[in-house]
């Protein structure tokens, strides 16, 4: 507070000089006005929120694309875990509709495990949410699945390294 | 607070221990086992402690993937990080409709694509080939296609082009070809500028890899993604980090960061028609921001707000950049 410069200032700064060249950059890799000015706006605000230090960026274009590639990243991870559920859902006839509020909730939260577990097969994940979620031991695993303990053990290695990598690295 | 780093060794035993106590068939012997490793090295029990985080992955959710549509949906979302395709079309939106329209059938539609395309100065050019190729010509550019049965060859005559490589159903390499030399991309988007013979040629890559043959050398050198390099009569340069300012006007923007305004006349000059000097006194002035291609009014505008700098037309066409007389 009260300092010559504040952090806002900065980011203001950084808005008027290359919000333009931010928003043609995603229209261009979305094709859609209206998707990148959503997420030109998205860029700025997770600036905004992760409040670290904007004014003496070397390559703010870079910085920006990099912020902005994350979230059409994220997008299409969205677009990707909407698409399993809503074909889930098709092949429960008797599933519950979710509100839509719900459903966004719902698809909000599997992305953000979707991240974490990305480039997991259905198989490896399939392994570990029957071990964590379901508590069945490897052995169980592997007479369930019809696979050697080996192979499960190997899955479950692979599937907590990636855990690993998501949360620290 | 940052913590002491953990090496991949440590974390690498850490996992196997972890997956092991998550078996559900863990000896007392190697309990113990594990209670001696944990012990031994303070590095050790670091990481030990942020292996109890990761079943919170899943089981922080557990209730929400109670629901099965959403257990299925978890299970079976593919994530196809590893297709370099599918995240080109994401990212660049490879031209769906030039793909779909090669079928060999519409011979008019393919002869017309073979036709050199070419921009005034002042015009830029988007336009998508019939095997999907991308091309984005800057200003005062201009290059040939030569499609044949054996590759797909754009010679780049003069000024710069913007290349997202489509992939040819026939298989056929593409390549590009300037007075310097001869590139080939490997599933790339890269960016290659020669103004006139003579004058040397740049690459940048953007993503994937180009190679690069030079006249009369039996070497083939490589660039990837992210570096961007000159060459000339001499040969290839050092390879730079790409500058992520230089493929602005496909926007349709200079975009300029601590840029000398003498180099900033220069980049806007290419885009005008007329002659567009920079007075020497304020040539090494440094200037950032993006700025709109289509209307130089407004970049001259910007100039003068932010530089100490006025802009003199003496006719339509003859503009220079001046030092702002005081007073």
């Amino acid at each position: 507070m009260g300092t010559h410069n504040s952090f806002e200032q900065d980011v203001e700064v950084l808005y008027l000089q290359h919000h333009g060249w931010l928003r043609g950059w995603l229209q261009r890799r979305l094709g859609e006005a209206a998707d990148a000015d959503d997420l030109a706006h998205d860029t700025f605000v997770r600036i905004i929120r992760a409040r670290s230090p904007v004014a003496e960026l070397k390559q703010p274009l870079a910085y920006l694309a990099t912020i902005a590639n994350s979230l059409l990243v994220n997008r299409w991870r969205r677009l990707a875990v909407e698409r399993a559920y809503a074909e889930a859902l098709a092949a429960q006839p008797e599933a519950l509709e979710l509100s839509a509020e719900a459903r966004y909730l719902l698809i909000e939260t599997l992305t953000e495990i979707d991240a974490v577990l990305h480039g997991l097969s259905p198989r490896v994940r399939e392994i570990f949410l029957l071990s964590q979620l379901d508590g069945l031991t490897y052995k169980q695993i592997a007479v369930q699945l019809g696979l050697s303990v080996n192979q499960v053990q190997k899955a479950m290695l692979k599937a907590f390294s990636r855990c690993y990598a998501s949360l620290f690295e | 607070m940052p913590q002491a780093p953990i090496s991949a060794r440590v974390r690498d035993q850490a996992l196997a221990w972890f997956s092991l106590t998550q078996s559900g068939d863990i000896s007392e012997a190697e309990l113990q086992q594990l209670q001696r490793w944990r012990q031994s090295d303070s590095e050790h029990e670091r990481a030990w402690q942020r292996m109890a985080q990761l079943p919170g992955v899943l089981r922080n959710h557990a209730r929400l993937l109670d629901d099965p549509a959403a257990r299925s949906a978890l299970q079976h979302t593919r994530y196809v990080s590893g297709d370099r395709r599918q995240v080109l079309k994401l990212l660049f939106g490879v031209g769906v409709l030039g793909a779909a329209a090669w079928h060999g059938k519409d011979s008019h539609w393919v002869q017309g694509e073979l036709a050199d395309l070419a921009t005034a100065t002042g015009q830029r050019l988007h336009r998508t080939l019939a095997d999907g190729t991308q091309l984005w010509l800057n200003t005062a550019s201009a290059v040939d296609l030569r499609f044949s049965d054996s590759e797909r060859r754009i010679v780049l005559r003069f000024g710069e082009v913007d290349i997202l490589t489509g992939h040819d159903p026939a298989g056929r390499p593409l390549r590009v070809q300037t007075p310097d030399a001869l590139l080939q991309p490997l599933g790339t988007r890269f960016c290659v500028r020669c103004d006139d013979a003579g004058s040397g040629t740049r690459l940048a890559v953007s993503s994937g890899r180009v190679s690069v043959t030079l006249p009369g050398r039996p070497e083939v050198q490589v660039v990837e993604a992210g570096s961007q390099v000159f060459i000339d009569a001499r040969g290839m340069s050092q390879v730079a980090p790409l500058d992520p300012g230089a493929t602005a006007w496909i926007d349709g923007f200079i975009v300029a960061e601590r840029m000398r305004l003498a180099d900033f006349v220069a980049q806007l000059a290419r885009h005008r028609q007329g002659i567009l000097r920079c007075d020497p006194a304020v040539a090494e002035l440094r200037l950032t921001g993006s700025f709109p291609l289509d209307d130089p009014q407004r970049i001259f505008s910007q100039l003068v707000d932010s530089l100490p700098v006025s802009v003199q037309h003496r006719t339509r066409y003859w503009v220079t950049v001046l030092p702002r007389q005081v007073g």
